[in-house]
């Protein structure tokens, strides 16, 4: 009788443990995935988002900014990518870039490339209220597109905050818990938060040539955050 | 019913087993996500007016261009030399057009004339034709200051120098008729001829941040002559490449 007890109870453990187990990136404590549908301005010159807008869905987009030369006419691109986060505890969200650039003083670079965080908002109703005291670190806090200007000297666009600034100052967020302990610890539609990645180039005279760059970004205990 | 060690040890293993691999699941403290970026940049030139054409010793331009404007939209830079006929007493009717140019890779300028075409009289050989309209590139310089690249642009060694000037044409001693050395006039361009090249001329710069870029002045020309009486008419085009 204990031995078929134990059995049962073991069986029932696998059985709990796999419908717990969620899906291939949800988390147990922090949890970044895709926030919503991505967009891009300009598709004129081969300008181009994919990803998967569904907020089941892991975090996982491909942004090509087509032809970035005085060609192309777009004043600016400008693309936004939603972000949704969820946690259950502190969290704090680093961004690291790699990938491959031109080297002429010409070619693009980091700086060239805008990077911002906005509109952060509640999922629903599972998302705690505290979350939206999240805070946006420096210089991250600001829409490239409208922050933009023109360097008087060189002539080239420059932002308050650009791809560059990650390697200095990689973590752009960090707040409290972000998610009910109600319902299943699963990604849900309305339990945590979701924030707007706003990323621009201004096409210009750049020197002839290609790149590919990859952010990464990685949600993680953070800070202590007081509400 | 009594039950051995090993059936009481074997469920426990595994329920155990169960945990552990629940508590590693449970140890999963991070996530990540990325967002892949890419683009291209591809060798681009541009040619534009370099500022308002200027005509001296009669004629008038038509739909003049401002530095930067397109020659050729929404309209087309005119020149009118008006009346080159003995009754006009200037040594030349002269017009400069200043060209932009700007590039984010090598380039070459060239240049083209199409055949003359005649509206009004009887054309014949001593009709205005492509070899008395003198054709020259008098500068090519780049703009100081933002965005514009530090470089050595050449102009072509026959297509360089005022065509007004005595060592660009003469009059003939035998016919009496203005002619322009090789390279002078556009009967010298009914192809595409290379006028000016060099290297990249901006740097990494917002186009609309300013409007400087490599000024070229090309002037043309036409000498006052006893033409048969007539108007004609030519277009010129100027392309830019890479190379």
């Amino acid at each position: 009788m204990k031995g078929r007890l134990s059995l049962i109870i073991s069986l029932i453990g696998v059985m709990v443990l796999a419908s717990s187990l969620p899906a291939a990136a949800d988390p147990d404590k922090h949890d970044i995935g895709s926030g919503g549908l991505a967009t891009i301005s300009s598709t004129a010159f081969g300008g181009s988002v994919t990803g998967n807008p569904g907020l089941h869905a892991d975090l996982l987009v491909t942004v090509d900014f087509g032809e970035i030369t005085p060609i192309n006419t777009a004043p600016i691109i400008k693309v936004v990518v939603p972000v949704a986060i969820r946690s259950r505890d502190d969290y704090q969200i680093s961004v690291a870039v790699t990938g491959t650039l031109g080297t002429e003083p010409d070619a693009l670079k980091l700086s060239d490339i805008g990077f911002g965080i906005q509109n952060l908002r509640s999922l629903g109703d599972r998302a705690r209220p505290c979350g939206i005291n999240s805070v946006i670190r420096t210089p991250y806090n600001n829409d490239p597109t409208t922050s933009v200007t023109i360097n008087p000297t060189t002539g080239r666009a420059q932002y308050p905050s650009s791809l560059a600034n990650l390697a200095t100052t990689p973590i752009i967020m960090n707040g409290p818990e972000l998610s009910s302990s109600q319902g299943n610890w699963r990604r849900g539609a309305d339990n945590g938060y979701a924030f707007d990645v706003i990323i621009a180039v201004v096409p210009q005279w750049f020197a002839a040539g290609a790149f590919n760059l990859t952010l990464t970004f990685t949600m993680s205990s953070g800070p202590n955050f007081n509400c | 019913m009594k039950l051995s060690t090993g059936q009481l040890v074997r469920p426990a293993f595994v329920f155990l087993l169960t945990l552990l691999t629940a508590a590693a699941a449970s140890a999963q403290t991070n996530d990540t996500g990325s967002i892949s970026l890419q683009g291209s940049v591809s060798g681009f030139v541009e040619v534009r007016a370099g500022g308002a054409a200027t005509i001296t010793g009669g004629g008038t331009i038509t739909n003049n261009k401002a530095k930067g404007d397109r020659l050729d939209s929404p309209t087309t830079l005119t020149i009118n030399f008006g009346d080159v006929g003995p009754s006009n007493a200037n040594n030349f009717v002269t017009a400069v057009v200043p060209l932009r140019l700007r590039s984010n890779v090598s380039y070459t300028l060239r240049m083209s004339a199409a055949a003359m075409t005649y509206g009004s009289g009887t054309p014949d050989a001593s009709s205005v034709t492509l070899a008395d309209i003198g054709f020259g590139v008098t500068s090519a310089v780049r703009d100081s200051g933002s965005g514009v690249a530090s470089g050595t642009d050449t102009i072509a060694a026959t297509a360089s120098g005022d065509p007004t000037s005595a060592a660009r044409g003469s009059v003939n001693a035998t016919t009496g008729r203005y002619t322009y050395v090789t390279g002078a006039s556009l009967a010298n361009y009914t192809t595409s001829t290379t006028i000016v090249s060099g290297p990249r001329i901006m740097n990494a710069m917002v186009p609309t941040g300013n409007t400087s870029g490599l000024v070229i002045l090309t002037t043309f020309a036409i000498k006052p002559q006893f033409f048969t009486p007539g108007s004609f008419s030519t277009s010129v085009t100027f392309t830019v490449s890479n190379p």
